[in-house]
């Protein structure tokens, strides 16, 4: 995990918009600094949304911030919209342009049915959905890997199938006899305690994927706040 | 398809109650999980779950085990004793207030209220001894919760319903 949490970054942290105008005038401390703070969230982008493999997700993120990233941020202007969507966007156009040279395998079922399909030009309002929607699975991602990597997939199984797919998918919550016969918690109180564990795990981690493209403290909260209003009024 | 798939099926609605999640909400439990989780905690060791860090909790655990010839040793029996230690019925509504009261608890709040109740009933019912500063209205607001919830096992019930008599006979308290 490339993670830094939000509380270990210095006050003197510099805004997006004094990082995105140092790489738009060619500094390259400023593209390595945005190179880092981007790399992953466009990397879920592609992972999630167009299923690709992990190695090429990888690859095009990496040719597409080291080709695109310096010209995007000498073209970004405050006024007219935010970063993150100029790059989201760019980045768009950049896989199209792969798909191109890589004509997507066709559908093995109909769930597949949009696997790898020919990505469509964003429009101005999706691009702010499609970052969210980044936001979220980047969070969820993380939510994941962390307990995987503590040797704990049974919290992820409780979190994902009694609060994530409930309120994304409306499905019915996993059944706690269920998570206690099948997936080794001990008690009826252990599946409690996990889920206290997820939901705090994801506002954590909710902070922190946005911290790390957001900048200081005072932009993170804004971008927070500003993501729940834009899902609140586009409901 | 995985769920961090779905997130880019799902539309601005369903994205907004995922990214309000409130890490201090409740969960949403199911009647018959409730059941399963009641059951759970009223067979659940007493000295575990009400030992703090407080040393006072120890020493009434101590003395209880010291001076009682079959102590209770789980919340069940503690609420079907014959003659339940007041000072452990004492520690169970504590803990059973703490954890009301704690929006992080993993005790669903539902399970702490039966146990708080039932504290305060069976001290009633079987010492004549209020525990608790609450008016006899607000205690049977309680009771009547209680046996307004389907997942309550029988056993537990008639203990409620007990407590209502009792409350019923004791007219001199508030």
């Amino acid at each position: 995990m490339s993670a830094h949490p939000s509380d270990s970054r210095s006050p003197f942290t510099p805004t997006i918009w004094e990082q995105v105008r140092s790489a738009g005038a060619g500094s390259g401390d400023a593209i390595g600094r945005l190179y880092i703070q981007y790399r992953c969230p466009l990397r879920t982008y592609l992972l999630y949304k167009f299923r690709l493999p992990e190695v090429t997700a990888e690859e095009l993120v990496h040719d597409f911030l080291s080709q695109k990233l310096a010209t995007c941020a000498a073209r970004a202007d405050a006024q007219k919209g935010k970063f993150r969507n100029l790059l989201l966007t760019a980045l768009v156009n950049h896989v199209r342009d792969w798909f191109r040279g890589h004509p997507p395998a066709p559908p093995v079922s109909l769930d597949d049915s949009d696997v790898a399909a020919l990505p469509a030009p964003l429009e101005e309002t999706e691009v702010e959905l499609e970052w969210t929607r980044l936001v979220v699975a980047e969070t969820l991602r993380r939510v994941k890997e962390f307990y995987e990597s503590r040797n704990k997939p049974a919290f992820w199984v409780a979190f994902d199938g009694r609060i994530v797919q409930p309120l994304l998918e409306e499905t019915k919550p996993i059944a706690l006899g269920e998570l206690v016969a099948k997936h080794g918690f001990e008690s009826p109180q252990a599946v409690s305690n996990a889920l206290v564990d997820g939901k705090r795990k994801f506002v954590k981690y909710l902070e922190e994927v946005v911290t790390e493209y957001a900048g200081d403290s005072q932009s993170v909260e804004t971008e927070v706040r500003q993501l729940k209003a834009f899902l609140a009024r586009s409901s | 398809m995985s769920t961090i798939h779905h997130v880019f099926k799902s539309d601005s609605s369903h994205l907004s109650r995922l990214a309000n999640l409130d890490e201090n909400a409740q969960d949403i439990w199911q009647p018959e999980e409730l059941g399963d989780i009641l059951r759970h905690q009223l067979n659940a060791p007493l000295a575990f779950d009400l030992t703090t860090r407080e040393p006072r909790t120890q020493t009434v655990l101590d003395a209880v085990h010291a001076t009682v010839a079959q102590p209770p040793r789980k919340f069940g029996d503690l609420f079907h004793h014959p003659h339940p230690p007041l000072d452990l019925l004492k520690l169970a509504k504590d803990f059973a207030k703490a954890h009301r009261n704690s929006p992080n608890s993993p005790l669903p709040h539902e399970i702490a209220t039966v146990l708080y109740f039932a504290s305060i009933l069976v001290a009633l019912s079987r010492h004549r001894q209020r525990i608790t500063t609450l008016d006899n209205p607000s205690i049977r607001q309680g009771i009547e919760w209680v046996l307004n919830q389907t997942w309550v096992d029988d056993a537990t019930r008639a203990l409620f319903r007990e407590g209502v008599k009792q409350l019923g006979d004791d007219g001199g308290h508030p």
